[in-house]
């Protein structure tokens, strides 16, 4: 977005500028010209139309007005959460790399959307009966990649995204004699805040697997085993052991998977971090963070960074961090 | 929690192990509630026997730090934390003897006189 050489609004005003235009103005402006084009067909279509498609052709049908209204409907939620989700800029005024994404999701989200419906309208005009409408794979393929490509587009009209990033604080080695060992353990949790998001989405998985179970249990074992799998290690990661001795760090999440070590010898150098999860990691858990660096991100604050020897960086957050580092740093002999 | 030993030291490892975890728990860097490494764990980690650790976890029951139960292992005692005031008259106590010159082998036969 060109911006007039005039205009000297402050950052955070111009950003919420271009959130408002690319993040709102425009994936609704495209839902809505889709909805309009779909609206004009709708002499020409049967009644009900084929909304969902099965391995032999269409299974589900619905109503015109449903398959017009669900782009829009969707486009506007999703994109009132991209707007409030990024409306306050990162800690500088900047817009923060998590806020890109959902921006850049929104236009992604209304253009795939659009796109699907649209096209799975479009193949079906002039029938007299939606069980006779083709296949729409096609128009589904094509859609994510053009989709892809403009919000790409969305995403390098947004300014560089504001490095939030804390400059690591070596540790120092545990001041004692050569011969001493260490152990150190410690366990670090998600906060009360995240423990109630992912109890809620849990909650509404349980529900969308037991809907399945009633009205179509013959489709549920993929969606059942994909959905337990995603939930045991969603609670599984939510508290981690973490442990430093001769051996070196392991992380171990509640239910012995996953787990990580890394070995003294491959450590280059221990320090801690101040750690911001959305700002930098784009939310918790396991997170790989788009500067290479990945970990246990489980709360905003401090954090042990692990450096290897061949440069990529561990990070864990914990509360006794300080402690952690200096016992990594003695047991590394960094 | 941090544990520390020296094996060159001249102090039994018991004695090392369970020094360590009692200041860890003095300097509240454990919380009560909070489970220790079970004995084969921390032992397997630090190099040394189980027996040692075993010995290091009783002493420390004894003293009521740590509770130790049966399939659950070793615990941070509900009772651990009330050495806040004790430990600011041992400061007092130790500045005192610094100023008066008296040595800690003196400060503390006056200590294990004053227990009896």
């Amino acid at each position: 977005m060109t911006l007039p050489a005039e205009n000297v609004a402050p950052q955070l005003t111009r950003n919420r500028r271009l959130i408002i235009v690319i993040g709102v103005v425009i994936p609704l402006l495209i839902t809505m010209a889709a909805a309009f084009v779909m609206a004009l067909w709708v002499p020409e279509l049967p009644n009900p139309v084929a909304s969902h498609w099965g391995t032999s052709g269409p299974d589900g049908y619905s109503t015109v007005g449903s398959v017009i209204a669900l782009p829009l409907l969707l486009t506007l939620v999703f994109a009132a959460l991209a707007a409030f989700g990024s409306w306050k800029g990162g800690p500088n005024g900047g817009m923060l790399w998590a806020h890109k994404i959902m921006v850049a999701a929104s236009v992604f989200l209304s253009i795939s959307l659009s796109v699907t419906a649209a096209g799975s309208l479009a193949v079906q005009r002039g029938l007299d009966n939606a069980e006779n409408a083709p296949a729409i794979g096609g128009i589904a393929l094509a859609a994510f990649p053009i989709a892809f490509v403009v919000a790409v587009f969305a995403w390098l009209m947004l300014p560089a995204s504001e490095r939030i990033q804390s400059t690591p604080v070596a540790a120092k080695p545990i001041a004692g004699t050569t011969t001493q060992r260490v152990h150190f353990s410690s366990t670090t949790r998600v906060g009360a805040g995240v423990l109630v998001v992912v109890a809620v989405a849990l909650l509404a998985l349980g529900i969308a697997l037991g809907v399945q179970a009633v009205s179509n249990p013959a489709e549920l074992l993929l969606p059942a085993v994909i959905g337990l799998v995603v939930m045991a290690l969603a609670v599984s990661t939510l508290s981690w052991r973490v442990t430093i001795d001769q051996r070196g760090l392991k992380v171990r999440s509640a239910f012995g998977f996953p787990r990580a070590t890394i070995a003294p010898d491959q450590i280059a150098s221990v320090a801690t971090v101040e750690v911001n999860p959305i700002g930098e990691f784009g939310g918790y858990g396991w997170r790989w963070a788009p500067d290479g660096r990945s970990g246990i991100v489980l709360s905003k604050g401090e954090a042990l960074e692990v450096t290897r020897t061949n440069g990529k960086r561990f990070i864990v957050t914990m509360h006794d961090a300080q402690l952690a580092a200096e016992a990594l740093a003695t047991v590394a002999k960094k | 929690m941090l544990v520390r030993v020296d094996p060159a030291s001249e102090t039994p490892l018991f004695e090392q192990l369970a020094a360590s975890i009692r200041q860890s728990v003095i300097d509240k860097s454990v919380t009560a509630g909070e489970r220790l490494p079970s004995a084969r764990e921390l032992a397997s980690s630090l190099g040394v026997n189980m027996h040692t650790v075993l010995r290091a976890y009783q002493e420390l029951r004894d003293e009521g730090f740590i509770e130790l139960r049966r399939g659950r292992g070793a615990i941070i005692a509900a009772t651990a934390h009330s050495y806040d005031t004790l430990a600011d008259g041992i400061t007092a106590i130790v500045a005192e003897a610094r100023t008066q010159n008296v040595s800690l082998a003196a400060l503390t036969a006056l200590i294990r006189e004053e227990y009896k």
